[in-house]
């Protein structure tokens, strides 16, 4: 058994033990094909996304965990970091900052954090991002919650 | 003792060290006043290390040389282990943790010691090591390891922790540096734990590493690369794949008035301080602010650059092709100088004004065209010479090839002895060494301001011009009217000549730099 393959079994084994309440679900999309996977996450409490959920596709390379898989939001989220269209995130731990420590999970559960923490200062959805730099939080607020509503409920 | 692929760097071009002592007045400049080489005595002078000391040579040096070493890979890395062996006792803990604590602080041992002095734990914390943690090592046998990455576990298992707690099996911990030093990391790799700043030490990477030859070597390239980044007075030799590294304490605070020229053991002659092509006599600061300028300039200097000029009597078309600027009109025979485009007839009598920028003609322009127009007058004065000694000196590499095809097939016409030709190929560097110069000095004139003392530069800048010329038309046509012996003997005088003329203008101008003789303007 290759080194990636133990890992994400292990992996699995683990999140099937265990699930934390912010992750809905965490599974490969296919049972043949362990190098692809299916996040669902629930909408951060007391955000502009709450009640929403939020589907990620995890794409994960052969050289995992030296190398860090690839996270993207199927279902559109208005996110400064986080590109309308293409689902793309910008996260540190996701490029440089990745360890192979991290886990599917925890990557998950960063994810979540950013959600209720955007960083407007490496933006990837400049309408969001602006709104947030321009300190309209009200706007910002209503901007993410018609989208929310609009796509991931 | 042996210098550890070190070259001392007391030598002058083109006179390959050979250590002539024509230093007419003997004048050794004090660079006492204005800085001090021995600063760093602590670092680089004293001599438990096995190193010869770095200075040593100021009385052999002529006043433009400064002091520099040239090591090779292996030196660099042993001039590591000599700083570090050094700093150990004074900081009395491991070698391992005291390596990481000089390359965190760039090498500046003074501040880091007095920093280590005032907290030690902190110091060494904030550098991501573990004060009093145990060496590190390849443990087995137990019963509660996992590794993090890969989820194995079992007391069969080896693996390596660091001081911040976390483990990693061997396997994973090869793949995970393996990767890092591919991407050219080295001392700076991280822990691989979520968001953990511990390094991995020099030691425990080599522990991991031991198995994997290509990749420790490729490590330890990595340390010794960031060693030369990361100390102000190393750097990288600029030629195409060239590894030597050059040592120099010229300070940057004397940039402006030193011009730190380099020898590489390559061949390459650079600026310590800019990486340039040794741009003797001009200093940095005047070659930043000039080809700043000739950039914004680009529109008159391309047409400057063009290699056609026009015969100033028949207006035939002329294209120069050698380095020589004594031109000669193929149609009517008028000779005359491509630079000024003067007769030639004048620039070989004393009253030589090729040089010189006349500058009471252009306070009289003023009153006919505009200001700006004088200016760009001026700068093109400048400009035509910087531009024309470089192609020059372009000219001048290819011309020792056909002067020396020439040499020999006269040799067999003639049926004479054998005639070695070094003497040419000597006459060939002196040229280009003097091309260099001349070209420079434009730029160092450009920016003096008129007063008696740039007129004396310009009486050394005119007598070495003169004697460049001369020698160029001699090396291009050295057999012109004169037998080989006649000839090889000219040049060798020459040769001999243009050297003094050479050293003089360099002394002169380090001198004066160092005196702050001159006036510049922008
Ligand atoms: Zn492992
Ligand atoms: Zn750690
Ligand atoms: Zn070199
Ligand atoms: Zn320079
Ligand atoms: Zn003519
Ligand atoms: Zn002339």
């Amino acid at each position: 058994m290759s080194t990636v393959t133990r890992r994400l079994l292990k992996e699995l084994q683990d999140i099937q033990r265990e699930l934390s309440e912010e992750i809905v679900s965490l599974e490969p999309i296919d049972e043949d094909d362990i190098l692809q996977w299916r996040a669902v996450l629930r909408g951060p409490k007391d955000t502009a996304y709450e009640n929403g959920l939020f589907e990620l596709y995890i794409d994960i390379p052969e050289q995992y965990p030296i190398h860090p898989p690839t996270l993207t939001f199927v279902t559109p989220v208005c996110h400064p970091n986080v590109h309308f269209e293409s689902g793309e995130i910008c996260l540190d731990i996701l490029k440089t900052q990745w360890s192979p420590a991290w886990t599917l999970k925890s990557t998950c559960l960063a994810i979540h954090v950013l959600l209720a923490n955007p960083e407007p200062s490496s933006p990837l959805n400049c309408d969001a991002a602006n709104l947030l730099r321009c300190g309209d939080s009200i706007g910002y607020n209503s901007l993410v919650a018609l989208y929310t509503q609009m796509y991931s409920m | 003792m042996e210098d550890l692929g070190s070259d001392s760097g007391v030598q002058s071009q083109p006179d390959k060290g050979k250590g002539t002592a024509d230093d007419e007045d003997g004048a050794t400049q004090d660079y006492g006043d204005t800085y001090d080489f021995d600063d760093d005595d602590e670092f680089f002078g004293m001599d438990d290390s096995g190193f010869e000391p770095v200075v040593s040579s100021r009385d052999q040096r002529k006043p433009w040389e400064v002091e520099y070493h040239v090591h090779d890979a292996h030196g660099l890395h042993d001039k590591q282990e000599a700083m570090i062996n050094r700093l150990v006792p004074v900081l009395s803990v491991s070698k391992d943790i005291t390596t990481i604590l000089l390359r965190n602080s760039q090498w500046k041992e003074e501040s880091l010691v007095e920093r280590y002095l005032s907290d030690p734990d902190k110091t060494i914390r904030d550098a991501g090591m573990f004060p009093n943690a145990p060496a590190p090592e390849l443990k087995t046998g137990n019963e509660d390891f996992t590794c993090e990455i890969c989820y194995c576990d079992g007391p069969e298992e080896v693996y390596l922790g660091l001081g911040c707690g976390h483990a990693f099996c061997t396997d994973c911990y090869v793949t995970y540096l393996t990767g890092k030093v591919l991407e050219g990391m080295s001392w700076r790799i991280r822990c691989p734990g979520a968001k953990c700043k511990a390094l991995v030490g020099e030691q425990a990477a080599r522990l991991l590493l031991a198995n994997e030859p290509k990749i420790l070597e490729r490590y330890e390239d990595n340390l010794t690369r960031s060693f030369v980044n990361d100390l102000d007075s190393f750097t990288w030799c600029p030629a195409p794949n060239c590894e030597y590294g050059i040592e120099c304490h010229v300070p940057k605070s004397a940039w402006a008035t030193i011009v730190p020229t380099v020898h590489c053991r390559c061949g390459k002659a650079f600026c310590f301080g800019c990486n340039m092509d040794d741009h003797m006599p001009a200093p940095c600061f005047l070659v930043e602010k000039w080809l700043q300028k000739c950039k914004d300039d680009s529109e008159t200097s391309n047409w400057l650059k063009a290699n056609t000029k026009e015969c100033t009597k028949c207006k035939a078309t002329i294209e120069k092709n050698g380095g020589c600027n004594h031109m000669t009109c193929r149609k009517c025979a008028h000779e005359f100088c491509w630079v000024c485009m003067g007769p030639w007839t004048e620039h070989q009598q004393a009253y030589y004004q090729c040089n010189r920028y006349n500058e009471d003609s252009s306070k009289n322009a003023r009153d006919s065209i505009s200001k700006s127009r004088a200016l760009l007058e001026r700068y093109l004065h400048y400009y035509s010479r910087f531009s024309n000694h470089e192609r020059s000196a372009k000219l001048a590499r290819r011309l020792l090839t056909t002067t020396e095809t020439n040499m020999e097939q006269m040799q067999r016409n003639s049926s004479m002895s054998w005639i070695e030709v070094q003497f040419l190929s000597a006459a060939v560097d002196m040229l280009s060494a003097c091309r260099a110069t001349l070209k420079w000095s434009y730029v160092l004139a450009y920016y003096m301001e008129s007063d008696n003392q740039k007129l004396i530069f310009e009486n050394n800048q005119s007598d070495l011009e003169m004697a460049t010329e001369t020698l160029n038309e001699l090396v291009e046509n050295p057999v012109h009217e004169r037998t080989i012996e006649e000839a090889k003997r000219l040049i060798i005088d020459k040769t001999q000549y243009v050297k003094t003329r050479w050293e003089t203008l360099l002394r002169d101008t380090a001198q004066g730099l160092q005196e702050n003789r001159w006036k510049f303007q922008d």
